[in-house]
């Protein structure tokens, strides 16, 4: 099995001196549902923006799809980015688009044609359970609705790898527990998913692989692990 | 980019522009005010280019001719002129059709009425040019053929009629200035150079300064003594200005000896003219090449000085004629030599056989070349200062319509887009606004333009006399496409430069 993101020795240390990641190293195989746990500022969000490249790590290789991420040019970061489907805590949904123009945003985004765009949309909101809403306006959808929306943008291109950076963060348990099922649902027909989150309780019933990190290390690699597992 | 795409990123331009409804009229705004202040700087620029243009083409060359050019002769000097380079036009006038022209702007005519008999006016070659930082150059060909001509004129055998005066410049038959022992130089003078067309003058006690200067004969003209001024390195030359006046008369063409046609009359001045001859190759050196020099005198010498000179001076001229330096140009109605810069040939009246004079507007027309290259490099310096300005504002407008739609920026990133996904839409909103804001403001300028100068020609017809303006169809074919692009240009640098900052994630 070949890795889809492989990280070497990874240290990260942002310019005002803190620490974002020290010597970290990871692999994350095809096809595997993977959660990155750790308090806040333990270094989930730089093991994301690195992922992203938003930011360049300090020292050490990320490899995503085999390509080597400090020798992508600026130019090609948004091409690496469809590789990557994005979810945030926040949703980041167009106010001013309705659901359907938010979902097909991403597709014009990649200059997909419009025979193409009208027939994908569809399929991702049925997906997501939202093919009924796909005329409103995000401000008309609860929380989970708009996540659900956000996850049907992330996915629509296809990518091969599904990043959510604390997806039910703002959600209430139930409502947590349906985007997990979606996620779960997206993880089963081949995207990789990585989620970083510190819901111990989403953690622990699913029994994923659990990475831990702590102020910048990986201190627990654990395949069908729980929140609190220690190596 | 796909045609889909740009159909896509021209939507997405409308829309924002319509969405962001009051911030697209503020930058709209900015675009009208912006190109407003241009479109008026620019007509006011082309319209000053346009009259000094009108200008410069009145301030021609005149060539004035002398009595003994034929037919065939003029036709020759007239195409010799129009073959110079720069020379757009160069008129023949008769001898009649520059006085009729002088009766018509004369308002008591019937006083030259009387001269139809016994035209005093030279033919002439009306000469224009295509600008007048050309002048020089051209003024500079005249006088080179002006040389030419008048080589060509003496290689023709000589009979011209010999004028003596005696010492009060009046004219005196040949007995009695053989009397005057006047003669007898000029015989030597013949026997050593031996050339037949020598001319023999005696020292004119006065100077006539009223002497017509269109003598067909000969011309007495009025001139200040240029060298005096010239050769301030000489000072036997400045006490005595009369020893100076053979080297004057010196010309290629020239074969006798001026020195020695002094008369017994100029005796006084005879000690100086040894140091003056020696000098003479100098003078002829220089001369020819840059006559200039020689048009470099003072205008008003004083009359004592004058007098001395007048006393004194006297010699022979090249071939047909000679001359009397005076005080002032005889030059038809033309006043003042510090306004017209009358080159002669070593002396500053001196008459040339063929080309007798070359009248220009020296001063004047590096006036306008100046005052021509001022205004262009002022109005460069307006029209970058404006679009400075323009762009700082129009950036600020559109970056309040950009900080809007950070998130929409922000996500489009995330999702993939690439920077000029990103930026099409804003440049074409830009583009919309700018065209927008220009269109409306090139309309209002151009039916302002077209009132005011209906309104000029209405109420100040005066000024129509003076200078003509550019119409508002033709200013406009010019300026409307340049407000035009302007208003697009900024635009899209204000849009570009506007997300740059959001660009960066």
């Amino acid at each position: 099995m070949s890795s889809v993101i492989k990280i070497e020795n990874v240290t990260k240390i942002y310019e005002n001196g803190a620490l974002g990641l020290k010597d970290f190293s990871l692999d994350i195989e095809k096809g595997e549902f993977v959660f990155i746990v750790g308090q806040s500022g333990s270094g989930k969000s730089t093991f994301m923006r690195i992922l992203l490249k938003e930011i360049e790590p300090t020292t050490g290789d990320v490899f995503i799809d085999n390509t080597e991420l400090s020798l992508l040019k600026r130019k090609k970061v948004p091409y690496l980015r469809r590789k990557l489907g994005c979810v945030f805590q926040d949703f980041r949904l167009l106010p001013s688009k309705t659901v359907y123009e938010n979902v097909a945003f991403a597709m014009q985004v990649v200059e997909s044609s419009n025979r193409n765009i009208r027939r994908s949309v569809p399929q991702v909101l049925s997906l997501v359970g939202l093919h009924k809403k796909a005329k409103s306006y995000p401000d008309q959808l609860s929380g989970g609705e708009k996540q659900r929306v956000a996850i049907a943008r992330a996915i629509i291109n296809k990518p091969p790898i599904l990043l959510a950076d604390e997806p039910t963060g703002n959600l209430d348990p139930d409502t947590a527990w349906e985007i997990m099922e979606l996620l779960k649902e997206i993880n089963s027909r081949g995207t990789t998913v990585v989620m970083a989150t510190h819901a111990k309780d989403i953690v622990n019933k699913m029994r994923k692989r659990v990475v831990h990190i702590e102020n910048g290390v990986l201190i627990s690699d654990v395949a069908e692990g729980g929140y609190d597992d220690e190596v | 980019m796909r045609f889909r795409t740009l159909k896509y990123h021209f939507g997405q331009g409308v829309r924002g522009m319509v969405k962001n409804g009051f911030m697209s009229l503020a930058a709209i705004a900015t675009v009208i005010a912006c190109s407003f202040i241009l479109i008026l700087s620019l007509c006011v620029c082309m319209n000053i280019d346009y009259i000094l243009k009108q200008f410069e083409e009145n301030i021609g060359i005149t060539v004035f001719l002398g009595p003994d050019v034929d037919e065939k002769m003029t036709d020759e000097i007239g195409e010799r002129i129009r073959n110079i380079d720069h020379v757009t036009e160069a008129v023949y006038k008769s001898a009649d059709d520059n006085l009729t022209s002088a009766i018509d702007s004369w308002e008591n005519a019937s006083i030259l009425e009387g001269l139809r008999e016994d035209n005093p006016l030279p033919a002439s070659f009306e000469i224009k040019l295509e600008g007048a930082k050309y002048q020089d150059s051209v003024v500079a060909e005249l006088e080179a053929l002006q040389l030419s001509v008048e080589s060509e004129l003496n290689a023709e055998p000589d009979n011209t009629e010999r004028i003596y005066l005696d010492n009060n410049g009046n004219r005196i038959s040949k007995e009695q200035a053989e009397s005057l022992g006047i003669v007898g130089s000029e015989e030597t003078t013949a026997e050593k150079g031996g050339d037949t067309a020598t001319e023999v003058i005696t020292a004119a006690a006065k100077a006539d300064a009223a002497v017509p200067a269109q003598n067909s004969q000969a011309e007495a003209e009025p001139a200040p003594p240029p060298e005096i001024t010239q050769q301030n390195a000489q000072p036997a030359a400045q006490t005595q200005p009369a020893a100076q006046t053979p080297d004057q008369t010196q010309t290629p063409a020239q074969t006798q000896t001026p020195a020695q046609t002094q008369t017994p009359a100029q005796t006084p001045a005879q000690n100086t003219q040894q140091t003056t001859v020696q000098t003479d190759p100098n003078a002829e050196a220089v001369m020819p090449e840059d006559s200039a020099e020689g048009a470099t005198y003072s205008s008003a010498p004083s009359e004592d000085l004058m007098n001395t000179i007048m006393s004194a001076v006297n010699a022979t001229a090249g071939g047909g004629g000679y001359y009397i330096p005076a005080s002032s140009t005889t030059d038809g109605g033309v006043a003042g030599t510090d306004l017209y810069d009358a080159k002669l040939y070593g002396s500053d009246e001196y008459e040339y056989k063929g080309i007798e004079k070359i009248r220009h507007a020296t001063e004047e027309s590096h006036m306008l070349v100046r005052i021509n290259t001022a205004v262009r490099i002022f109005s460069i310096i307006i029209m970058i200062i404006l679009c400075i300005i323009s762009v700082s504002i129009i950036m600020n407008t559109i970056r309040l319509t950009v900080v809007i739609r950070k998130n929409e920026i922000n996500i489009m990133k995330y999702v993939g887009a690439t920077d000029w996904f990103i930026r099409w839409p804003f440049i074409i909103e830009g583009m919309l606004m700018g065209f927008i804001g220009s269109f409306i403001s090139t309309v209002i300028c151009f039916f302002g333009y077209s009132e005011c100068l209906h309104l000029l020609s209405e109420k100040l017809p005066v000024i129509s006399n003076i200078a003509k303006f550019i119409g508002a169809f033709e200013i406009f074919a010019y300026i409307a496409p340049i407000a035009l692009l302007f208003g697009v240009l900024l635009g899209i640098i204000g849009s570009v430069s506007s997300i740059r900052k959001y660009l960066r994630v």
